[in-house]
C-alpha cells in the first residue's frame, strides 16, 4: 500500500492540471462560501429574519460542505485526468511491464481517489472551523459536524463517477465531456420524469442521489418553512436511505471500473 | 544453462484474426534470441503476453522456471514498441517512478550510473516531453536496465531513429550482449539480428517456421540466382518441383531455394532436360535475409 502511494506520489507531484485545480479549489471555496453567505445575509436574510445563522456553528458544517459540493466536478475532472493520462501516455502497460500487476495499478488509482478525498474533505474541514469559530466561537463546534463525514462519501462518490468514466472511455478530453454532459442529462431526464411519471423516480438517480446528501441549507430552511405554513413537504429521501444508495452506487461504479480493467488487455 | 523462458502452445486471438498460433520456444541463460517476422507477424503481441499486459487465449509460459508472476518481471528490463513515460516528468523523476516498482536500492545512485550508460546524463533534469525520439529510445534502455535485470526485452528498439540513433542504440545493445545477460529482441531488420542474435526463431502470421541457432536456421537450403530467356517456363518447373522454392525476382533473376542435396550441376541440367537453358547461374552467399525470405516465402 505504501508502494503504491510513494509510486502514485511520483508521478502526480509535478503534474500541473492537477496544482492548478487543487489551487482553484483551495481559494474558490472560502470564496464561494463567502459569496453565498453575503447573498445570504443582504438578500434572504432581510426577508426571512427567522432563519438560523449559516456562517457559525453548527449550521455553517451544512453550508460548507453544500458549497464546496460545487466543486466536486472539478475534483471529479482531476480524477478523469489522473486516470485517462496513463492510457494516453501509455504508462499504465509500462507499470504493468515493469512488474506492477493489474490489481496493483487498480488499487494504487483507487488510493488515488481515497488521497484527493481525503485532502479536500480536510481542508473544507479546516475552512468551515476557522470560518464557524470566527463567526460564533468554538462552543459547538462538533455539533452537526458528521456533515463533514457525508461530504467524504460525497467526494468518493462523485470520483468513483469521473473514475468509472475515465476508465470506460479513457480518452481525457471525452471522458470530461461524458462526465460534465452527464450531469446535464440526468438532470434534464429526472425533471423530465418528475414532470410526466413521478417526483419521487428523480430522487433515486444516482447524481442526484450524490447531490442531495449535502443540501442547500438555505432551502432546507425555506422549505421546512413553507411546509410549516403550508403542510406540504417535498418528495425527498431521508439522510439514512440517501447514505445507503450513494454507497450503492459508488460500489457499482468501482465494481465495473474494476471489471473492465481486469478483462482488458492494456 | 539455465532457462530463462519457455513458452508453450501461446495463442492469442482479436475478434476473429488470430495473431498467434500455437508459440513454443525456450530461451536460455546468456541467449541472444531474435524473434524475426514481417509486420503482423506476431512478434509484438507474443512479447505483450510474456510482458503481462496481453491475455492469451490458451498456452502458458514460464520466466526462469518459475511461472508467470507479476514480481518476476522487476527482474526483466523491457522496451516494447515505444518508451512509455510522463512527458511533464524529468529523466529521473521518470527512471523513480520505474525504480519504485522495481524495488530498486540506492535508487538516486543506480539512476546516476543508467543515465551515464546510455549518456543521458546532461539531460537528466530535462523534461521527457523534451526529448528526441533516439534519446526517448536511450531512456527507455536505460529504464529496462535500472534494477540490473538477468534478461533484456527489446521490441524493434532501433524503430524510428535515425542512421546515428540507430548506430548508438546497437552499440548500447551490444555493449550489454557482452555483459552476458540474455537478450531477447524482436525486430524485422535483419542485418541487426544477424550481427547481435545467437539464436533466431522466424515468426509468420502469428505461427512459428523455424527456431534454432543462427547457424543451424541459415544452412538448410542451398540459394540459387538463375537467369534465362523464357522466364515463365522457368517459373512453371520451379512451381512443379518440390526441392525448389522461388524466394524473389529481381532484374529478371529468380533467388532460388534449392534442397542442399542438389548441386548447382543438377539443377542446371533439370532446366535443360525441360528445355530452359540457364543463361546464368551462381550460388548466392546466404545470409540471414535470404534465409527469412526463403522461409517466409
Amino acid at each position: 500500500m505504501k508502494k503504491l502511494l510513494s509510486i502514485e506520489y511520483a508521478k502526480l507531484k509535478k503534474l500541473n492540471s492537477l496544482r492548478i485545480i487543487l489551487l482553484v479549489y483551495a481559494v474558490m471555496i472560502p470564496l464561494v462560501m463567502f459569496m453565498l453567505s453575503t447573498f445570504y445575509y443582504n438578500v434572504i436574510h432581510p426577508l426571512i429574519p427567522i432563519l438560523a445563522d449559516i456562517w457559525g456553528f453548527p449550521s455553517i458544517w451544512n453550508f460548507a460542505t453544500y458549497s464546496a459540493s460545487f466543486f466536486n466536478v472539478l475534483m471529479g475532472v482531476t480524477v478523469v485526468i489522473v486516470v485517462c493520462n496513463e492510457y494516453s501516455f501509455r504508462t499504465m502497460k509500462q507499470n504493468v511491464i515493469d512488474g506492477l500487476s493489474k490489481r496493483q495499478v487498480i488499487l494504487s488509482k483507487f488510493l488515488v481517489v481515497l488521497v484527493l478525498s481525503t485532502i479536500v474533505t480536510l481542508y473544507t474541514a479546516l475552512v468551515a472551523f476557522v470560518f464557524g469559530g470566527i463567526n460564533s466561537g468554538f462552543s459547538n463546534a462538533l455539533e452537526d459536524s458528521y456533515f463533514i463525514l457525508i461530504y467524504y462519501l460525497q467526494t468518493l462518490c462523485y470520483f468513483s463517477f469521473a473514475f468509472f468514466f475515465a476508465v470506460l472511455v479513457k480518452r481525457t478530453a471525452l471522458s470530461i465531456i461524458f462526465f460534465i454532459v452527464s450531469f446535464i442529462v440526468e438532470s434534464i431526464i429526472g425533471s423530465v420524469l418528475a414532470a410526466t411519471v413521478s417526483a419521487k423516480v428523480y430522487l433515486f438517480f444516482p447524481l442526484n442521489v450524490f447531490s442531495t446528501l449535502t443540501p442547500s441549507p438555505i432551502m432546507t430552511q425555506l422549505n421546512a418553512l413553507a411546509a410549516k405554513q403550508t403542510g406540504e413537504v417535498p418528495p425527498a429521501l431521508d439522510l439514512t436511505t440517501n447514505v445507503l444508495i450513494s454507497v450503492g452506487y459508488m460500489l457499482l461504479f468501482f465494481i465495473i471500473a474494476n471489471q473492465a480493467l481486469k478483462r482488458r488487455d492494456l | 544453462m539455465q532457462n530463462i523462458l519457455t513458452t508453450q502452445g501461446l495463442r492469442k486471438v482479436y475478434k476473429d484474426v488470430v495473431a498467434l498460433e500455437g508459440l513454443s520456444f525456450e530461451v536460455e541463460q546468456g541467449q541472444v534470441f531474435g524473434l524475426l517476422g514481417p509486420n503482423g507477424s506476431g512478434k509484438t503481441t507474443s512479447l505483450g503476453i510474456l510482458l503481462g499486459v496481453l491475455r492469451p487465449n490458451s498456452g502458458s509460459f514460464s520466466w526462469f522456471g518459475k511461472g508467470d508472476g507479476n514480481d518476476l518481471r522487476k527482474n526483466i528490463g523491457a522496451l516494447l514498441e515505444t518508451p512509455n513515460f510522463y512527458p511533464y516528468l524529468n529523466a529521473i523523476d521518470n527512471l523513480k517512478v520505474v525504480g519504485i516498482i522495481k524495488d530498486v536500492e540506492n535508487l538516486d545512485g543506480t539512476i546516476e550510473n543508467v543515465l551515464k550508460k546510455v549518456g543521458l546524463f546532461e539531460r537528466k533534469k530535462s523534461k521527457f516531453k523534451t526529448f528526441s525520439l533516439g534519446m526517448k529510445q536511450r531512456l527507455a534502455l536505460a529504464a529496462a536496465l535500472l534494477a540490473d535485470p538477468d534478461i533484456l526485452v527489446l521490441d524493434e528498439p532501433t524503430n524510428g531513429l535515425d542512421p546515428q540513433g540507430i548506430a548508438e542504440m546497437r552499440g548500447l545493445i551490444y555493449e550489454i550482449a557482452q555483459e552476458g545477460k540474455t537478450i531477447i529482441i524482436a525486430s524485422h531488420l535483419l542485418d541487426e539480428i544477424e550481427k547481435m542474435c545467437s539464436h533466431v526463431a522466424i515468426l509468420k502470421n502469428g505461427k512459428l517456421l523455424k527456431v534454432g541457432t543462427l547457424g543451424e536456421i541459415m544452412t538448410q537450403d542451398r540459394i540459387l540466382l538463375i537467369m534465362a530467356e523464357n522466364k515463365d517456363k522457368m517459373l512453371n518447373i520451379i512451381e512443379a518441383r518440390t526441392e525448389m522454392t522461388l524466394i524473389k525476382e529481381e532484374n529478371g533473376e529468380l533467388m532460388v531455394a534449392v534442397d542442399e542435396q542438389l548441386t548447382p550441376g543438377e539443377v542446371n541440367r533439370i532446366f535443360a532436360e525441360q528445355g530452359v537453358y540457364l543463361s546464368s547461374l551462381r550460388e548466392y552467399k546466404k545470409n540471414l535475409e535470404s534465409t527469412f525470405l526463403e522461409i517466409v516465402q
